[in-house]
């Protein structure tokens, strides 16, 4: 009898707390609910790191290719020059081939950097949901990321076949790295050609013989670069590339705000 | 389900819609002041969802999920209409006057359970959840749901056999 009676009870209860719902009701919520999502997945924005990551696809292939043959060439280049000639291990030898380097190094970064001002680019980038000063960051933290991984490479060999100190090497590649750097990107700001010979061949073709002359006549100069002053000027250097990539970002962020939409 | 909704597939939205939307509704009837709110908070359930639907990683229940986003949209709303209250309410109508009496003694019965033994009661009859989906809901251990959940039964029983044993 209890029995009967819990079982009439748990009835009576289902049947107080459910409430019929009305079918247009249901419909208008199923209406609801679809337009609300179709216009989440539109504004849906996708993660940084995805951005990141497109971007490493969109550059282009070429960049990686040439940085790529570029060690190969440094690589093959000295083995081949420490098979038939002890200079190859000459700490001003070893410091220019590593100097010419990072010069061509900085000038493709300097290229892909400012990619977007070639062919008025930078009116498209503008036109779309990414901002060019975004982008011009993205890139940048993809250079310094892959940069590093290459300047890590040569510091390592470099290491293992020369009797130069970890200071030494840094500084033999950070300072002419940085001052390739500065004067691509000074080139970018203070001239309106979007050549390539103008903004990347010449001025590192103009340092490396000014690397090589210096190297040459001011060996003593390599001295410096173990000590404060080779530190100080690498620092000094890259205060003035930050300076001009902050220079760089902020002609982009008035170009962004003097473009008209018709 | 889940999975073929975030893949973007409109009928296995509605389908959700239409196999939750009587339980989730009358969920809310017994958070909300009215009918029009408890629809009204019904469908900002089912809003919520699609906006946080990313957010479910196919852990736990997906019903447990979907009234913890239901129970959060009651308590904006009761914060919404704290100066408005609902002591009892007649839900359904009857010609009869013993019945309509029976009716709100049993509705007022179930309303002046405490908070946490109707939660229990409501999610377990009107929204037919298991005691593990109920706890997992109310962020209790197991064991408390049951015990709260056969406390309540008590209450309602003891009551409800009086009422049966005087007609």
């Amino acid at each position: 009898m209890e029995k009967e009676a819990l079982m009439s009870l748990k009835e009576k209860i289902q049947a107080e707390c459910k409430v019929t719902p009305i079918p247009e009701k249901i419909d208008e919520t199923i209406r609801i609910v679809r337009t609300a999502m179709k216009s989440t997945k539109a504004e849906k924005t996708h993660s940084y790191s995805y951005f990141l990551l497109l971007q490493i696809k969109q550059m282009m292939p070429a960049i990686w290719i040439i940085q790529t043959l570029i060690i190969l060439a440094f690589t093959v280049f000295w083995l081949f020059i420490g098979a038939y000639h002890p200079v190859a291990y000459d700490t001003r030898f070893i410091a220019l081939i590593i100097g010419f380097f990072s010069i061509y190094i900085a000038m493709l970064g300097v290229y892909l950097m400012v990619r977007s001002f070639q062919y008025n680019m930078e009116e498209i980038e503008m036109s779309t949901m990414i901002s060019t000063r975004r982008l011009l960051f993205t890139r940048l933290i993809i250079l310094v990321a892959s940069d590093i991984v290459i300047f890590g490479i040569v510091i390592v060999m470099v290491k293992e076949m020369s009797q130069m100190s970890f200071l030494m090497i840094l500084s033999c590649i950070l300072a002419p790295f940085l001052l390739a750097n500065c004067i691509g990107l000074t080139v970018k700001l203070y001239t309106s050609s979007d050549s390539y010979r103008t903004l990347i061949a010449t001025p590192a073709i103009v340092l490396s013989f000014a690397l090589f002359l210096i190297y040459s006549f001011v060996p003593s100069i390599l001295n410096f670069y173990a000590s404060y002053i080779g530190g100080t000027i690498c620092v000094a250097l890259f205060l003035l590339c930050a300076n001009r990539i902050g220079k760089l970002s902020a002609k982009i962020s008035t170009m962004d705000l003097t473009v008209e939409i018709d | 389900m889940v999975r073929r909704i975030k893949a973007g597939d409109s009928t296995a939205l509605d389908e959700l819609i239409t196999r939750y939307y009587p339980r989730i509704l009358s969920f809310c009837y017994w958070h909300v002041v009215n009918r029009n709110d408890a629809e009204d908070a019904t469908q900002d359930t089912f809003l919520k969802l699609v906006l946080h639907l990313d957010s479910y990683e196919q852990r736990g229940k997906f019903s447990s999920f979907l009234y913890k986003i239901a129970t959060n949209v009651c308590v904006d709303y009761y914060r919404r209409n704290r100066s408005e209250s609902a002591n009892y309410r007649v839900i359904h109508e009857s010609p009869n006057i013993e019945d309509i009496e029976l009716k709100d003694s049993f509705s007022w019965r179930l309303r002046n359970l405490s908070e946490e033994q109707k939660e229990v009661v409501i999610l377990r009859f009107a929204g037919e959840l298991k005691i593990r989906e109920i706890a997992e809901v109310m962020d209790i251990p197991v064991r408390t749901a049951q015990s709260r959940l056969r406390i309540a039964l008590k209450h309602l029983k003891l009551d409800y056999l009086n009422d049966n044993r005087s007609k």
